[in-house]
């Protein structure tokens, strides 16, 4: 099994005042392909500090983080911007959709960023909003949508244009549990069925136990992990 | 994408495109209102023909055109004394001139008459303008719709203006040949009449200023008009036509040395005159139509950012799901294109219309050019995207993480 993502020696720190607030003090992860890897540890524990670097929108302090073997300090903003379109796709916790427009917009969204062609945006956006549960609500816009429909068109328009690696943060903190619970079944069944790499972070046990792997931070540094499945 | 998010943003799309709409309706409606009362006033200076030279008492509007041939028109020189004048024409100049060569017609004439006449029972005013039967030959443009041109025997004879004939454009004919019009005047306290044969009728010029009173004055005989007015013999202009438009110049410096205090225009000047007086007028209505589409600017920049500050943390989802700075850029940049365009092509129809209903009512043929249309849009659009600009930058630079960490 190859390796998708790896940082090494990972560190994230913020200027506070005179000091420095070190919110990551070196992490070394490797994720490979296909698995499904669940981050927990408390609220402030740099979860999604590290997330935000492993999806290159943010810079390390220190390290190194390697994305299908490139070292993303060698790429410039522009590239950064085409690995996110390409390779990463992004899940939020309060979902993130563009209020204005509905559900098939907002899953062809990121198809018009990488210059996909009109007809094929429309054609691929449906497929998959009909895939996720929604091929009737296509048309609604996000306020018409209740939480987890909302999470799914998320979910779909993270998905639309084929990455390899899904980046989800406390995709199911804002859900009741029932309805998180759903999340997480679709989620898997895109790991299982599709083969995608998912890192996923939580500071919800019931969320995490479902994940193949689980990698406890605290404090900015891996206390432990094991495997689930 | 822009379109979108365009269309859900009305009100405040709407707001700019107010603010260019009205900076572009006057750009687009004062100039072509101004281009049209210069092709009014070109086409009547057309009239004088590029051999013709007038010849008018005094020198002040000679001065007056040298100044603004300089470039400044409003010298100490302007201003209404030019109309004081002391000096006066009379036989003796012409005189002068038919001793001169390279000269084919010397024209004596006289204005400023004003009398009135009878119509159905009502009383009109109506300017007289005494001529002579060399008249026609030098102001080709004036051409009869009607009857005969002026014969060196008539006497009591009036060609009328086109308006004066037919009041409500063919409608209703007032007078017509052979007619008779009764014309009374105060010369010293006493009221004089004249009748007057109906000679013809001028074809319609579509103005009331210009040789022969336009379409609403009277032309009658010169020697009839001396009489009648009891001016002495004087002259209001002489017009002269060259032999030879080429000598035109040289000839009217000629003249301006000959005869003793007067001024020469030659239709060049005149409409150099004309020219810098409009330039004037453009330059401040042009001005005043920069100050709006400058105000509109500000309002831009004003809703842009606001719109960029409410839509922080969509931007950071954007550039989380691939959108380079470049594209974020572009999106607004694409925005405030959109806003040139759209309020450039209403505030330019509107503003071309809005000229066609002052023009109207003031009564002038506003010009509509494709032209200027074009370039109103042009600068609807940039004004648009340099005020767009900044806050466009300031939305591509956003960090996007801090963007989505943003409310
Ligand atoms: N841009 C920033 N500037 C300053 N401090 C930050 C910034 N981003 C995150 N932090 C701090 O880093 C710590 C970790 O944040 P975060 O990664 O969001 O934690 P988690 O996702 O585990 O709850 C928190 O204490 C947070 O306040
Ligand atoms: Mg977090």
């Amino acid at each position: 099994m190859s390796v998708v993502m790896e940082t090494v020696g990972l560190e994230k720190e913020y200027p506070q005042g005179d000091s420095v607030l070190r919110v990551l003090k070196g992490i070394d992860l490797k994720v490979v392909e296909g698995e499904f890897m669940a981050i927990m540890g408390p609220s402030g524990s740099g979860k999604s500090t590290l997330l935000n670097m492993l999806g290159a929108l943010d810079k390390p302090s220190a390290g190194k983080i390697i994305v299908h073997g490139t070292d993303l300090s060698t790429l410039n903003d522009n590239e950064l911007a085409d690995l996110r379109s390409k390779e990463i796709g992004f899940v939020f916790q309060f979902f993130n959709l563009i209020p204005r427009s509905n559900a098939l917009k907002n899953v062809e969204l990121p198809m018009a960023i990488a210059g996909v062609p009109r007809r094929e945006r429309r054609e691929r956006a449906s497929k998959l909003l009909e895939l996720v549960g929604l091929g009737e609500r296509m048309d609604h816009r996000p306020a018409e949508l209740s939480g987890g429909e909302q999470q799914r068109v998320a979910i779909a328009r993270a998905l639309v244009n084929e990455p390899s690696v899904l980046l989800c943060d406390e995709v199911t903190g804002n859900l009741d549990s029932k309805t998180g619970f759903e999340v997480m079944e679709l989620l898997l069944s895109f790991n299982k069925e599709q083969g995608k790499t998912f890192i996923l972070i939580t500071h919800d046990p019931n969320v995490a136990q479902m994940a193949q792997r689980l990698v406890q931070l605290q404090d900015g540094i891996i206390i432990g992990e094991k495997k689930l499945w | 994408m822009s379109i979108e998010s365009l269309s859900e943003r009305k009100f405040r799309f709407a707001l700019n495109l107010l603010g260019i709409m009205i900076g572009i309706a006057a750009v687009t409606g004062l100039i072509s209102l101004t281009q049209g009362m210069n092709n009014e006033i070109t086409s009547q200076m057309g009239i004088l023909g590029t051999s013709t030279i007038t010849i008018i008492p005094g020198t002040q509007v000679a001065s007056m055109m040298e100044s603004s041939q300089e470039g400044g028109f409003m010298g100490p020189s302007g201003g209404s004394s030019m109309f004081l004048s002391t000096s006066e024409l009379d036989w003796r100049d012409v005189d002068i001139l038919e001793k001169m060569p390279g000269i084919d017609l010397i024209v004596p004439g006289v204005s400023g008459g004003q009398g009135v006449y009878v119509r159905k029972g009502d009383t009109f005013s109506v300017s007289v303008e005494g001529i002579t039967d060399a008249y026609f030959q030098i102001n080709e443009a004036d051409e009869l719709l009607e009857g005969r041109e002026l014969m060196r025997s008539d006497k009591a004879v009036v060609i009328l203006g086109y308006k004066l004939a037919y009041p409500f454009d063919g409608e209703e004919k007032y007078f017509g040949v052979g007619d008779r019009i009764k014309l009374t005047t105060m010369v010293d306290k006493n009221e004089k009449t004249l009748s007057l044969r109906v000679l013809g009728i001028l074809e319609e010029v579509g103005s009331s200023i210009g040789p022969g009173g336009g379409d609403e004055g009277f032309l009658i005989p010169l020697r009839t008009y001396e009489q009648f007015f009891e001016t002495g013999g004087e002259y209001t202009t002489i017009q002269v036509k060259a032999e030879d438009p080429d000598t035109i110049n040289q000839l009217s410096a000629e003249i301006e040395d000959a005869l003793e205090d007067v001024s020469v225009i030659t239709s060049e000047v005149a409409m150099e005159m004309v020219n810098s007086i409009i330039g004037t007028i453009e330059a401040v209505l042009g001005g005043i139509a920069g100050i709006s589409l400058m105000v509109a600017g500000v309002g831009i920049i004003n809703t842009m950012t606001v719109s960029v500050m409410e839509r922080t943390r969509e931007i950071g989802v954007l550039k989380a799901i691939g959108a380079r700075s470049s594209d974020v850029l572009m999106m607004f940049l694409t925005e405030a294109v959109l806003t040139g365009i759209t309020g450039g092509t209403i505030g330019a129809v509107f503003g071309f219309i809005l000229s066609k209903v002052v023009g109207n009512y003031v009564g002038v043929t506003s010009e509509v050019s494709l032209n200027l249309g074009v370039i109103a849009l042009f600068f609807a659009v940039i004004t648009c995207v340099v005020s767009g600009l900044y806050p466009a930058w300031r939305a591509s630079n956003l960090h996007p993480v801090e963007a989505l960490r943003s409310e």
